[in-house]
C-alpha cells in the first residue's frame, strides 16, 4: 500500500472519485485523504453533485418510463413491513436473457464478412439502407436489427387490387426495443401529404413516426418500441394528410399476424 | 436547489418526513425521481428489472432516510448514490455492457426535442434540462468518458482499454469533463462563489 495521498495528489483523483472511476486500491486512499481533509472533502462534495446529477440528464432525454403500476408496488412494499427492510421472494434472475441476448449480438458480423456472402439485389437494398441509416446516425441500430439471426420480418404487400409494385419490411429483434421500418418503390407523395406508419397491437393503433421517401422511393424508419421484443397485430403504410392523427387515408402497404 | 422553488416541500424537508415514517412525503419523493432512478437502470437491464431495482432503491430510501445528512449533499446525490450503485451491480455480472453505454450516449445526443410529462413539475424539469444541457455542451470525447464511468460503472484503465486512448488521456479528459460539468450546474451560485474567492485573495 502506498504512502498518504497529499491534499495535491488528491485533487487529481477527485473528479474520477465522483464518477465512481477509480480502482479499489486509490479509492481507499482518497476516502482516507478525505477523512482528515475539510478542504478537499467541500470539492468532492461539488463533484459528487455534478457526478449525480447525470440521472437527471438521462431521464430528460430518455423515452423510457416506470409503469404507472409500480409506485402502488413501492407504496406497499413500505407499507408491508413497518419499515425494516425488506426481504421479498427468491430474485427472479435475468442473466439467462442477458446471455441470450449477447449470444444475438456475437453474431452480428463485419463488413468484409457480410458483403461477402450478398447476391446483388439485396445489396444494393442493403446499401440503400445503410446510406439512410447514416443519414439519420442509426446505422449501428438497423444493421443490428436486421442483421441479427433473431430478427423477426413482417412484408408488407399492396392491398389487394391495388395496382403497385412497392413493398415494405418491418424488423424485431425478441431483445431489443429498436424496431426497423422500410419501404421502397413508393411514389413520392402529392403535395400536402405523407406515408405514415401505424402500428396495431392488442387493439390500440399508433403511429411511431412518417415515411419519408427519397429519390429512389425508397423509405426508412428507426424507432423504439415500448417494450423489447415489440409483437404487433398490424402494421400499415397509410398515404394521408401531413397533420393527419388517425390511420385515415390511402393504405399503401399492409402485413398483417397470421395469428 | 433552494426549497422555495419546490412545491410540495424541498427535497431535504421531505426526506426528514419520511425519517418519520410520512408516507405522503415518501410518494412525493417517488413522483420527483422514480423517472430518473428508472432511467439509470432501464438503459442497461431488461424493464422487468429496472423496475425491481426501482423498488430496491425506493425502500432502502424509506428505510434509510434517517440516515440522510442534507449538510453533506442534496438527496438526489445521495438517492443515485443508492441507486448507481445497484444499477452497476447488475451491469457488471453482463459481460459486454458496451451497447447499453453507446446507447446511452444516443439517448443522450437525441436530437428530438425530450418528452415532456403533463405530470411533470416544472423545476424539475428545469433541472433535468440543465444537466442535459450541459452534459451535451461537452467535447465528444469528455462526454465520453463521463458517460463510461457513471453510467458503466466502468475504471479508468478500463476506459482507456476500451477506447484504446493513453490512461494519461483519459484522466485528463475526465477531470475536464466533470469539472466542466460542476461549473456548469453551479452557474446561479457563482456569484457567491466570486465573492468567496475574493475574500480568499484579500486574506
Amino acid at each position: 500500500m502506498r504512502d498518504e495521498l497529499t491534499c495535491s495528489e488528491n485533487r487529481e483523483l477527485l473528479e474520477a472519485y465522483a464518477l465512481g472511476a477509480l480502482d479499489e486500491e486509490e479509492q481507499r486512499a482518497v476516502e482516507r485523504h478525505l477523512a482528515a481533509c475539510p478542504d478537499c472533502r467541500a470539492v468532492a462534495a461539488e463533484l459528487r453533485e455534478a457526478a449525480h446529477a447525470l440521472p437527471l440528464a438521462l431521464a430528460a432525454a430518455s423515452p423510457l418510463r416506470p409503469p404507472s403500476s409500480l409506485k402502488g408496488r413501492v407504496l406497499q412494499a413500505v407499507a408491508g413491513d413497518g419499515g425494516t427492510t425488506k426481504k421479498t421472494g427468491p430474485r427472479r434472475s435475468w442473466r439467462p436473457r442477458v446471455a441470450l441476448a449477447l449470444g444475438t449480438l456475437a453474431v452480428v458480423a463485419g463488413f468484409s464478412a457480410w458483403n461477402a456472402h450478398l447476391s446483388s439485389a439485396l445489396s444494393q437494398e442493403r446499401s440503400m439502407r445503410e446510406r439512410l441509416a447514416q443519414l439519420v446516425g442509426r446505422q449501428e441500430t438497423v444493421l443490428d436489427i436486421v442483421d441479427s439471426p433473431r430478427a423477426r420480418r413482417a412484408l408488407l404487400v399492396p392491398p389487394a387490387g391495388a395496382d403497385s409494385q412497392a413493398y415494405g419490411k418491418v424488423f424485431t429483434t425478441p431483445d431489443l426495443r429498436d424496431v426497423v421500418a422500410m419501404a421502397a418503390r413508393l411514389d413520392q407523395p402529392p403535395a400536402g401529404q405523407t406515408y405514415r406508419l401505424w402500428l396495431t397491437e392488442t387493439g390500440r393503433t399508433h403511429s411511431p413516426g412518417r415515411m419519408v421517401v427519397n429519390a429512389q422511393g425508397f423509405a426508412l424508419l428507426v424507432f423504439k418500441a415500448e417494450r423489447r421484443g415489440p409483437a404487433y397485430d398490424e402494421v400499415r403504410v397509410v398515404l394521408q394528410r401531413g397533420d393527419a392523427v388517425t390511420p385515415a387515408g390511402r393504405t399503401v402497404l399492409v402485413w398483417r399476424s397470421a395469428g | 436547489m433552494p426549497d422555495r422553488f419546490q412545491p410540495g416541500g424541498g427535497d431535504a424537508s421531505l426526506v426528514a418526513r419520511v425519517a418519520h415514517g410520512d408516507a405522503a412525503a415518501f410518494g412525493c419523493l417517488y413522483d420527483r425521481y422514480a423517472r430518473d432512478v428508472y432511467a439509470l437502470a432501464a438503459h442497461v437491464v431488461p424493464s422487468a428489472d429496472a423496475e425491481e431495482i426501482v423498488q430496491d432503491v425506493f425502500v432502502r430510501v424509506w428505510n434509510k432516510a434517517a440516515q440522510f445528512d442534507a449538510a453533506r449533499g442534496s438527496f438526489v446525490a445521495w438517492l443515485m448514490t443508492i441507486a448507481r450503485h445497484r444499477v452497476i451491480d447488475e451491469l457488471r455480472r453482463q459481460r459486454n455492457p458496451r451497447r447499453s453505454l453507446q446507447e446511452i450516449e444516443e439517448v443522450l445526443m437525441n436530437k428530438e426535442d425530450p418528452a415532456s410529462d403533463v405530470e411533470e413539475q416544472a423545476w424539475v424539469r428545469e433541472r433535468r434540462l440543465l444537466v442535459l444541457e450541459a452534459l451535451r455542451g461537452l467535447p465528444a470525447e469528455q462526454r465520453r468518458v463521463v458517460v463510461l464511468a457513471y453510467f458503466g460503472g466502468l475504471s479508468r484503465a478500463s476506459i482507456a482499454r476500451e477506447l484504446g486512448w493513453p490512461l494519461g488521456t483519459v484522466k485528463k479528459r475526465i477531470q475536464l469533463g466533470l469539472q466542466k460539468l460542476r461549473r456548469a450546474l453551479t452557474e446561479d451560485v457563482n456569484v457567491e462563489e466570486r465573492e468567496r474567492d475574493e475574500r480568499e485573495v484579500a486574506r
